[in-house]
């Protein structure tokens, strides 16, 4: 069909011209599910940090958001323990003249400007909100622990 | 994803395009589904679609100036009612429109590969065109069986061969294949379609065994001074080599010279007959005029008669001989005819000169005869009003004429006479 074309498209694109900082490679077996890693934006606490996630393009796509989670452990006010972002681009301000690329670049700028005023992570953003410093403390730590590739 | 443009994916293609609630200024094809087109140039950023990433097909542009694909940008609006670019609400009917002109110039003007790639169709043509080759003009496009019982489809290059619907076994595999993919089969698929050839060793598709032999380098053929005599059979690759060697290759030049004499001096010798006929066709012309001179008409018709067994042999034929006799005759007629014209010509002047002095004579009586008449009336109108004169000054002396008292007794008769009298003054 014509919308697994766009999929293609943007496979071959994503493949062709990555945008820096971000890869997603499809499954061989299902050209719908994208492993994506991105990397953590510098200057923000996870800089250095290297985040794999996965992405999934349902058969509405592009008429309906893809469905992203983080794999990697990451604390941040806009992620839950379950890796699920709060982003509204992946909710309500969906747009079919979104892709992947853009969807990642959003999700990488969240990185760069946590979001605690619209949590997702009730606790992570309460700390985030009392004591900011401690919680990019913890931040750098969850980032090291757990993004970092020489840590695993 | 399947082959571009398979039947199935038209028919889904056609489906929804019924489906789809706002129809206008379709550009869509049914036949051809514009969006598994393959194309051929790099396509321009603005030319593609932000939701189908395609180039566009049927442009809609929006109040805020964002061109979609019609079919793309209806079925975003059903989702979420606002321009899936920059989120500004939007209403369907009242703020999209066709695109403009240049933009659908633009995408007509793209160039695709012909959607019967897969078929070996290869033609690259422009995007406005595209529907018209395939439906009229691609010959790989599947139309259907023209065997009225047969619902198959078949390429219309073969259309022209009846129903090729039927089962034949492949000869070098013993599968059974229709006949329509049968061809397909032997060049493409065939497990023993390959052939090495027994002479040159090189593998060759069986059933074009007959292209191969007329340029297997192995293959005997014969020399080409056989006409004048070699009789050896020679490798085609190495025909060249004996080709310098031959013992008939002297005689190749005199012997191609000697055709082309041969050849010139048959085209000189029908010359020379053609000739000769005309020739004898003047002579026996020639000869005739005299005898036309010095004999009258009935020894002219037999003039052939005496003239062909007194001088039978410039005819080489019979044939020949009836042609002359058919000529000299149809002259004859000829000239009888144009003499019959002169004479016919002659006969008309004559009859006209002397019917033209008749018709004035004529004319000359008619008009005196209309004085006459005039003549007469008038005399008759005299006549009456004096008749008249003496009844109306003499009423007693009724009896003096028979005459007038019947006269004056009939006041109609007079009255009319007076009136018709009176009718004709001008002509008078």
């Amino acid at each position: 069909m014509a919308l697994s074309k766009r999929i293609i498209k943007e496979t071959e694109r994503l493949t062709s011209e990555p945008v820096p900082g971000i890869s997603a490679v499809p499954h061989e077996d299902n050209l719908r599910y994208f492993d994506v890693e991105i990397h953590g934006p510098s200057g923000s606490p996870y800089e250095g940090g290297i985040f794999k996630l996965e992405l999934f393009l349902t058969d509405d796509y592009p008429m309906v958001p893809p469905k992203i989670r983080f794999l990697t452990k990451i604390y941040h006010p806009n992620v839950d323990k379950l890796g699920r972002i709060c982003l509204d681009v992946l909710k309500n301000n969906w747009s079919p003249a979104l892709q992947i690329r853009t969807i990642l670049l959003s999700i990488q700028a969240l990185l760069g400007a946590p979001n605690p005023e619209d949590p997702l992570a009730a606790d992570v953003a309460k700390s985030w909100l009392t004591d900011e410093n401690k919680a990019i403390a913890t931040a750098k730590e969850w980032t090291t622990k757990y993004a970092t590739p020489a840590a695993k | 994803m399947p082959p571009p443009n398979t039947p199935e994916e038209g028919l889904i293609s056609t489906t929804t395009l019924a489906l789809r609630p706002l129809v206008q200024g379709e550009s869509v094809s049914p036949v051809v589904d514009l969006r598994a087109l393959e194309y051929e140039s790099e396509i321009d950023e603005n030319l593609i679609c932000p939701i189908c990433r395609l180039p566009l097909v049927s442009p809609m542009i929006t109040n805020c100036d964002h061109v979609f694909c019609q079919k793309c940008i209806v079925q975003a609006h059903n989702l979420n009612p606002v321009c899936p670019v920059d989120r500004l609400p939007l209403k369907l009917v009242d703020e999209t429109r066709t695109a403009p002109k240049i933009i659908h110039n633009q995408l007509d003007n793209l160039l695709v590969r012909c959607p019967n790639q897969s078929h070996g169709c290869s033609l690259i043509v422009a995007r406005s065109l595209v529907e018209n080759h395939v439906t009229r003009y691609c010959d790989k496009t599947l139309v259907p069986c023209p065997h009225p019982s047969c619902d198959k489809t078949v390429t219309r290059r073969d259309s022209g061969k009846g129903c090729l619907h039927y089962n034949v076994k492949c000869e070098y595999c013993e599968h059974t294949y229709e006949k329509a993919d049968l061809e397909d089969h032997q060049d493409n698929q065939c497990t023993n379609r390959k052939k090495s050839c027994e002479l040159c060793e090189t593998e060759y598709v069986r059933h074009k065994q007959d292209e191969h032999v007329k340029e297997c380098p192995e293959a005997e053929i014969s020399c080409k001074f056989a006409p004048f005599g070699c009789t050896s059979q020679i490798k085609r690759k190495s025909l060249s080599e004996h080709a310098r060697l031959c013992e008939y290759r002297v005689v190749g030049p005199v012997g191609e010279q000697m055709a082309e004499l041969r050849a010139e001096l048959k085209a000189l010798q029908e010359k020379d007959q053609l000739k000769e006929r005309r020739i004898k066709f003047l002579e026996n012309k020639g000869f005739s005029v005299p005898t036309t001179n010095t004999s009258e008409g009935i020894a002219d018709i037999s003039l052939p008669e005496n003239t062909a067994p007194t001088d039978p042999a410039p005819y080489e034929s019979r044939d020949q001989y009836f042609l002359s006799l058919f000529e000299t005759v149809e002259a004859k007629v000829e000239r009888l005819s144009s003499a019959l014209n002169e004479v016919e010509g002659r006969h008309s002047v004559m009859l006209f000169n002397e019917t033209l002095p008749i018709k004035d004579q004529l004319t000359e009586i008619r008009s005196t005869l209309g004085v006459l008449g005039m003549h007469v009336r008038w005399l008759m109108n005299f006549r009456l009003q004096e008749r008249g004169r003496v009844g109306t000054s003499t009423p007693n002396m009724s009896g003096s004429l028979v005459g007038t008292q019947d006269n004056n007794n009939d006041p109609t008769l007079s009255r009319h006479l007076s009136d018709t009298i009176r009718e004709h003054p001008p002509r008078l």
